[in-house]
């Protein structure tokens, strides 16, 4: 895609985002921190009931930061517009990307891909209120280097994320409705990525399969670089199996695309 | 510039049941029917020219449109537009054509249409100035220069239809397919589109397929037309000699003062001048050959006092209208 292009789709995500400014505002005071809230409340409960200080490694101070940062960090890996390839098959306006010359794809992926550059932005500014008001609790080693690794990690966390989206977003080609399909999508990402519970708390067996698959890449995998304690060596299978799910999704999406648009008929036109 | 053979394309359908047990019984037994949008359907058209595609709703018109822009692949034969296979979509057919459709906007509508230019803009890889000066004399010969800035949602359907048609010819494109481009507009925004296309025609000479359910869109814009019927094409030609073809016979009318009492006189108007559609007291119709209508009128003339003289054609419509319901 020419840089041309992608700044000008950058330019007007930043516009979009500026002009329904409030819907983050909402939406994150409405979800993220009532998720918060409930999850350091029951926490802090187990942690008292157990008379414990320590749980698999987390503290109740790692345990807040991890439930402050999980809905920010989905926000960003898989934030961008949900049924954004879907509802363009069944509104029609797939036509547009058909006869415009531009790669599908690539246009859809440059267009997440700012959304969360967008949520980035407005997680920073969450983060950084959070530490103005709080302090940066000394138990938590969030590094320069830290914060890079996970940026990186986000960013082709957002692309594992599009391609394994799209895949199931392109099951509109042949179904009525993929809506369900997309919120289940979501519900097993939050649950299989670690968002309702770190994935340390998961049974031995299911941690080491977990490993194998694309979901704890999406979100706890950056998380993990911003509360430390990440090897090299798991560091490296981390980016390793990520790029793997990354190239067979995007074969997968292809294959799907191509047969796809071989059946779409333009409804509505 | 276009060229179709043997076009044919057919749709697999599913059936659905009315009522909750028909959508239960469709989980586990699928139906489906076949459904032939086109069958078999040839055609050629030049630069410069505007050819308009008529026919009913479901005729296929619309369904040879999308397989002449790369929208749907075609179940059999072939299509060459600009010496490309439409449906490969390959990235240099594409930036030469364009496709409008009346029924379903394109341009991203919770943008303002100068922003979605500027992504075309992008899109299509146009210089500066080119752009610059392609987009002011466009809205300026539609005068929508000062709605620019505004969301598409927020413009009436004339100021959007207007904004598509910008957005469609920024790039100059040497095809543009027209899907019921006036669809659901004023008769001033219709006349205001009509007079745009020509002038554009005019300049740029692009082939253009129009398709359109408004006779005036035909008449004023389409030298030629070709009526599809059931997915096949009947007619293919020159507007006007739909009539000679499909309306052999002009009807002449005449009225005089009549003598009390004098009806018609079968020696002055003998049966073998025409069909007389009907003869009253001082009022004649005849149906005569389209060829003899001069020689017939005069004969007429001086046989009966005549008062006033009519001729009358069949509407062009009408006779479209026939064709296309295969009356």
């Amino acid at each position: 895609m020419p840089l041309n292009l992608a700044l000008r789709l950058f330019a007007l995500e930043f516009k979009r985002a500026f002009a329904y400014r409030a819907e983050f505002w909402i939406g994150f005071l409405g979800n993220a921190l009532s998720q918060f809230g409930v999850a350091y409340c029951l926490w802090a409960a187990m942690f008292a009931g157990l008379g414990k200080t320590i749980l698999q490694g987390f503290t109740l101070p790692d345990m807040a930061l991890y439930y402050l940062l999980i809905p920010l960090v989905e926000r960003v890996v898989m934030g961008p517009e949900m049924n954004h390839i879907s509802s363009e098959i069944y509104e029609g306006t797939l036509t547009r990307y058909l006869v415009y010359p531009v790669a599908f794809f690539r246009f859809k992926y440059v267009s997440a891909l700012a959304q969360s550059l967008v949520f980035a932005g407005q997680m920073a500014a969450v983060v950084g209120v959070f530490l103005l008001i709080f302090g940066v609790p000394p138990a938590y080693h969030i590094t320069g280097s830290g914060i890079a690794l996970a940026l990186l990690a986000s960013a082709i966390g957002t692309l594992l994320y599009f391609v394994l989206a799209a895949c199931l977003e392109m099951v509109a080609f042949w179904a009525d409705n993929v809506w369900s399909l997309m919120v289940l999508n979501k519900l097993v990402l939050h649950f299989l990525g670690g968002g309702l519970l770190p994935l340390v708390f998961f049974p031995q067996a299911m941690q080491t399969i977990l490993k194998l698959t694309p979901f704890p890449y999406l979100v706890s995998f950056p998380l993990r670089f911003l509360m430390g304690g990440m090897s090299m060596a798991e560091m490296e299978t981390g980016f390793g199996v990520m790029a793997f799910w990354i190239v067979v999704l995007s074969l997968l999406a292809s294959g799907i695309w191509r047969r796809g648009v071989k059946q779409y008929a333009g409804v509505g036109i | 510039m276009i060229e179709v053979t043997g076009l044919s394309k057919t749709f697999r359908v599913h059936k659905k049941e009315p009522g909750l047990m028909g959508s239960v019984r469709s989980l586990f037994q699928r139906q489906w029917h076949e459904v032939h949008a086109l069958k078999s359907v040839s055609l050629r058209v030049e630069a410069g020219e505007i050819v308009g595609l008529v026919g009913a709703n479901g005729a296929g018109k619309t369904t040879l449109v999308k397989c002449l822009a790369g929208i749907l692949n075609p179940t059999a034969g072939s299509a060459s537009v600009l010496g490309s296979t439409p449906w490969e979509r390959r990235d240099g057919f594409r930036r030469q054509i364009a496709l409008i459709m009346g029924q379903k906007a394109q341009l991203w509508w919770d943008l303002p249409a100068a922003d979605g230019f500027l992504l075309l803009r992008e899109i299509y890889r146009i210089p500066e100035a080119e752009y610059k000066r392609s987009l002011e004399e466009l809205a300026e010969t539609l005068q929508v220069g000062d709605k620019l800035t505004t969301q598409i949602r927020r413009l009436s359907l004339g100021e959007r239809m207007k904004m598509e048609l910008i957005a469609a010819l920024l790039h100059h494109p040497r095809v543009v397919f027209l899907d019921e481009p006036t669809i659901g507009l004023d008769l001033t925004a219709q006349r205001a589109i009509r007079d745009f296309l020509l002038r554009y025609r005019e300049a740029h000479q692009p082939a253009m397929l129009l398709t359109s359910h408004y006779m005036e869109d035909i008449e004023r814009l389409c030298a030629r037309i070709i009526i599809v019927r059931e997915g096949e094409i009947v007619y293919d030609g020159g507007l006007q000699e739909v009539l000679s073809r499909y309306a052999p016979h002009k009807q002449l009318s005449l009225r005089w003062d009549p003598a009390p009492g004098e009806g018609i006189r079968s020696d002055l108007v003998p049966a073998s001048l025409g069909e007389i559609v009907s003869a009253e007291l001082g009022l004649l119709k005849i149906k005569v050959s389209r060829s003899k209508v001069a020689e017939i009128a005069s004969l007429l003339l001086q046989r009966l006092p005549v008062a006033d003289l009519n001729i009358e054609e069949e509407d062009v419509g009408t006779i479209i209208e026939a064709l296309i319901r295969k009356q």
